[in-house]
């Protein structure tokens, strides 16, 4: 279950930005996580509750944001959704597409409260 | 549109005083899909003492400065590094084996093998004149950039050598964790069926090779080799695809081809 790797990675993130800014209470931790990463939200946020448990961070929040799978056509240029990996344009069938995104894994921001 | 999640909703409008705050608690446990448009994005209002600190880091960040810094050592020292996956049993190891063998006589290779417990590919490899070295990864199901850098260190590869990175048998972990390599090799066997490219497509967008294994026993299992072939093209145009069996040797030479081209190229 990778999940609870990415999970750790992430509250190692959140500790790291909380203790920079001198606060306390996390409230939430928002990530984006691309559709085609393969990581499960509903694995993530359990996971994340596991990586949390007894620290400072566990009443914290991780919120996933999924972002949609987007790929891109070098011949037409269309922009299409893509059938997981498989990129085939809808416009003109070359299968020589790139997924521009849907590959994300990011934290974006954390919301604290001050102590 | 939301800053945080990218989300179109409108729902939320009327609701501009600061900026987006995606941790409002709301009463209704609402568990539907968009729930995190209702729950955090919208509307858009601050908590007291509340704030937002943005981030915007790759989750995965530290683990790839780590992978640079592999590749950078591998570089300085002009060794070709490969990151072999696949499922258990695909046949990773005696890949390796027979890779080691057909290279040794000219070639110093390393293995790092990667297994979540026990030391038996170890053993195995270790009978061979490569020097190998062993990293249990215990619950994890894969290697990460920093496991490899400690094992890269202790194994001290020579200059111009060969390092094969045999990763721990899985057809999804591995894929997000970039080790420093230069090329990814993802082994699937004709006994696992030709489908396996698009029902596990993120390890075969991210490899660079893909070696189609056992097919001595394409008589033996309904496997359409085309169709394989089709499904790795589908999901990775960019991917070459070689298809032999590890334990008789054929089609090994092809493989051997590549490899050595590669390790000119780099060594140049
Ligand atoms: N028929 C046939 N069997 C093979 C071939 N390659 C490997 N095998 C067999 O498949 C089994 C698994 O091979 P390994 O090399 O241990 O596979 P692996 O991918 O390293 O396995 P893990 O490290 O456990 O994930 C062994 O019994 C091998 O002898 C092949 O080309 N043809
Ligand atoms: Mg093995
Ligand atoms: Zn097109």
């Amino acid at each position: 279950m990778h999940e609870l790797g990415i999970a750790i990675r992430i509250a190692d993130i959140a500790s790291r930005v909380a203790q920079r800014e001198g606060v306390i209470h996390v409230t939430g931790i928002n990530v984006q996580v691309g559709e085609l990463t393969g990581i499960v939200p509903d694995l993530l946020r359990f996971s994340f509750k596991i990586a949390a448990k007894d620290t400072f961070l566990e009443n914290s929040e991780l919120i996933v944001h999924t972002i949609p799978a987007i790929a891109t056509c070098p011949i037409c240029e269309l922009q299409f959704t893509p059938d997981g990996f498989l990129t085939i344009c809808p416009g003109c069938d070359t299968t020589e597409c790139s997924i521009i995104k849907g590959m994300e894994l990011n934290v974006v921001s954390i919301a604290v409260v001050e102590s | 549109m939301c800053d945080t999640c990218g989300c179109n909703e409108i729902g939320g409008s009327g609701s501009s005083v600061g900026r987006p705050l995606h941790f409002i608690p709301t009463p209704e446990k609402d568990e539907q899909e968009h729930r995190h448009h209702y729950q955090h994005c919208h509307p858009h209002e601050q908590l007291k003492d509340q704030r937002e600190v943005m981030v915007t880091e790759n989750v995965l960040k530290h683990n790839n400065l780590v992978a640079q810094e592999n590749k950078r050592f591998f570089n300085d020292r002009n060794i070709l590094a490969l990151n072999i996956m696949g499922s258990p049993g695909s046949g990773k190891t005696t890949f390796i084996i027979q890779t080691i063998e057909a290279l040794i006589d000219k070639q110093k290779v390393y293995v790092i093998e990667g297994d979540q417990f026990g030391s038996l590919d170890t053993e195995r490899i270790d009978k061979t004149d490569a020097k190998v070295i062993q990293v249990n990864t215990g619950n994890g199901c894969h290697l990460d950039a920093m496991s490899v850098m400690t094992a890269v260190k202790e194994l001290n590869p020579a200059n111009n050598s060969l390092v094969i990175i045999e990763n721990v048998g899985n057809l999804v972990c591995p894929a997000l964790f970039d080790l420093g390599e230069h090329q990814r090799v993802v082994i699937f066997s004709v006994t696992e069926g030709d489908d396996k490219p698009i029902k596990y497509a993120p390890m075969f967008h991210e490899a660079s090779i893909c070696i189609i294994n056992k097919t001595d026993l394409l008589q033996l299992v309904p496997f359409d080799h085309l169709t394989a072939i089709n499904n790795l093209r589908k999901v990775n145009h960019h991917l070459r695809i070689i298809s032999l069996s590890a334990l008789q040797g054929s089609g090994m030479t092809e493989w051997i081809a590549y490899l050595k081209k590669s390790m000119n190229s780099l060594q140049s």
